[in-house]
């Protein structure tokens, strides 16, 4: 039989031990028992566990409760969300949400479940940068012009494609001289 | 020449963070956060329709390739990628494992070092990532931060009051931070301490992986230490509570090394020799073989045994060894096992064909 450590030299001895109160025979090679013993007497007095948990001031019990619980399935009607169609079988399933409407629809199954896997049901991290009306046009312009431009080339007609490709490319560069000048604005407040 | 071309040009690139020097990066090899982000008023990904796939990753890539921190940018369609350019990929740490498999229209967008990324159409629209070498997640939470700034001028991000970002998978609302260190822990393995350091770490309420996946606990002696909740606590504070858990790993680790330097010295120097002399003289050697072997080796370079040999190289090999690398380089598919594991034990023996124990 080989060592159960390294795998490479006979296992010549043969140790008692108990993992989590069951009893496991270990068979080692001489090499590796010694190693093993050392290690041993080396590491008795190092109480890790403890020294780590000294670290965190509270620790909510909640969190100790694994985070793939099964959701029960509320009981009479079907839940699916109005928004996106996405229904309780599939986030049952699939743990995955359809869309933001439907935090709103499982709300009280999600409510239980969020609580075993966070910290606090109350968001306390940095919000998005109040959305700038002037950028957001743009955005959704360019969305537009992307449609647009997708169906010139749907329809063949190339000329106002051509247009609507350099329409496009220049609210792209007056998007980026926007994130550059953000960025300026940035190095010159520190 | 459609596909293949452009992970062929990143293959020659340095993986900034294998090959960059940073704090503490002896034991802490690298450090990532992760942002999940998606848009106002569209479906989550698992939900949506092929078409609106393909209008996220039009819209999307225009707003990135928008920002400064992608003007040097690299753009992909995923779906269009081979099964092993993707996994050259997610050997890189760019994308996840779960990206590997989607069909559906998906996209990444990353920096010419592969220090930032955006993953588009994941199982959110976005997953922003930043990883840099060694313990620094404050400078990468200023990095990406800055990035999501800018970003929220430009989409509206589904947000809300109380649960924060909206996510398609609930674990993630809120800060929708993911931050993560890789740590080499060879010390508190070989001294039996490592079972115990997991579960002190879980009761913390973080999170303890293998680096190469499901079942891959112990191999090469790599773990990734996460944060597990993103609601209820600030980006700072689940970093800075990170931050402070992985000084004391990495303070018991270096303990464990000196003490066993001290007291079983030939124990010691016996696992890294006989690694080496595997690494340096194999024909046929595995990636599990590979991976632990070399987990020894950078244990001897960092104390000091080879000092021919730069910790750098041993980093890279890690990620070199892995199949879709090793095939990549090798410019074919190879099916067999066997034949990969003779590439593999080729291409160790040439990196380390210089190298010579230190006498002592
Ligand atoms: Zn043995
Ligand atoms: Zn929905």
């Amino acid at each position: 039989m080989l060592c159960e450590i390294c795998g490479k030299n006979e296992a010549t001895i043969h140790i008692q031990e108990f993992i989590n109160s069951k009893k496991k025979v270990l068979h080692i090679c001489k090499v590796c028992a010694e190693g093993k013993a050392a290690a041993k007497e080396m590491l008795s007095g190092i109480d890790l566990a403890q020294l780590m948990l000294n670290i965190s001031s509270e620790l909510p019990p909640g969190l100790a409760i694994q985070k793939n619980e099964s959701v029960e399935a509320a009981e009479s009607p079907p839940m699916k969300c109005p928004s996106c169609g996405w229904d309780i079988v599939r986030f049952t399933n699939t743990g995955r949400l359809g869309c933001s409407d439907c935090f709103k629809t499982f709300r009280p199954i999600l409510d239980q479940a969020i609580r075993n896997m966070h910290k606090g049901c109350m968001h306390v991290g940095k919000k998005p940068a109040s959305a700038k009306g002037a950028s957001q046009d743009r955005m959704s312009q360019l969305i537009a012009l992307q449609k647009k431009l997708d169906d010139h080339v749907r329809r063949e007609e190339y000329e106002k494609a051509a247009r609507t490709r350099d329409k496009i490319a220049r609210l792209k560069d007056s998007l980026k001289n926007r994130s550059r000048g953000r960025k300026d604005d940035k190095w010159q407040s520190d | 020449m459609i596909s293949g071309n452009p992970i062929d040009r990143i293959l020659k690139n340095r993986v900034g963070w294998l090959a960059d020097s940073g704090p503490d990066d002896d034991i802490a090899i690298s450090s990532r956060i992760r942002l999940a982000r998606n848009l106002a008023g569209h479906k989550f990904p698992p939900c949506a329709e092929p078409a609106e796939h393909s209008s996220v990753v039009v819209i999307l890539r225009d707003v990135c390739e928008a920002l400064p921190a992608f003007s040097e940018d690299f753009f992909v369609r995923l779906d269009e990628l081979s099964q092993l350019d993707r996994r050259v990929l997610m050997e890189r740490r760019v994308v996840s494992r779960d990206f590997v498999s989607k069909q559906t229209p998906s996209a990444l967008v990353m920096t010419a070092d592969e220090s930032a990324s955006v993953m588009i159409n994941e199982e959110d629209h976005m997953r922003l990532q930043c990883i840099l070498s060694g313990l620094r997640l404050g400078e990468i939470w200023e990095r990406i931060s800055e990035t999501d700034d800018l970003l929220s001028e430009h989409i509206a991000f589904a947000y809300d009051e109380e649960l924060g970002f909206l996510t398609s998978c609930p674990t993630n609302i809120g800060t929708g931070m993911r931050a993560s260190v890789m740590l080499h822990l060879p010390g508190l393995v070989l001294s039996e301490q490592i079972n115990q350091m997991k579960q002190a770490i879980g009761k913390l309420g973080l999170a303890v992986r293998g680096i190469f996946g499901e079942g891959t606990d112990n191999v090469g002696n790599l773990y990734q230490i996460s944060n597990q909740s993103t609601l209820g606590e600030s980006e700072q504070q689940i970093i800075e509570k990170l931050d402070t858990v992985i000084k004391q790993i990495i303070f018991h680790e270096k303990s464990c090394r000196m003490k066993m330097l001290e007291r079983s010295r030939n124990f010691l120097m016996n696992h890294v020799g006989r690694a080496y002399g595997v690494l340096k003289h194999a024909y046929i050697i595995s990636s599990q073989e590979a991976l632990n072997s070399l987990s020894a080796l950078r244990l001897g370079v960092d104390m000091g045994m080879f000092s021919s040999l730069d910790i750098h190289t041993v980093n890279e090999l890690f990620v070199l060894v892995q199949p879709g690398h090793l095939q990549k380089n090798a410019g074919k598919q190879i099916e067999n096992a066997t034949e990969r594991d003779v590439l593999r034990a080729a291409l160790i023996r040439e990196k380390l064909k210089s190298v010579r124990t230190d006498k002592g």
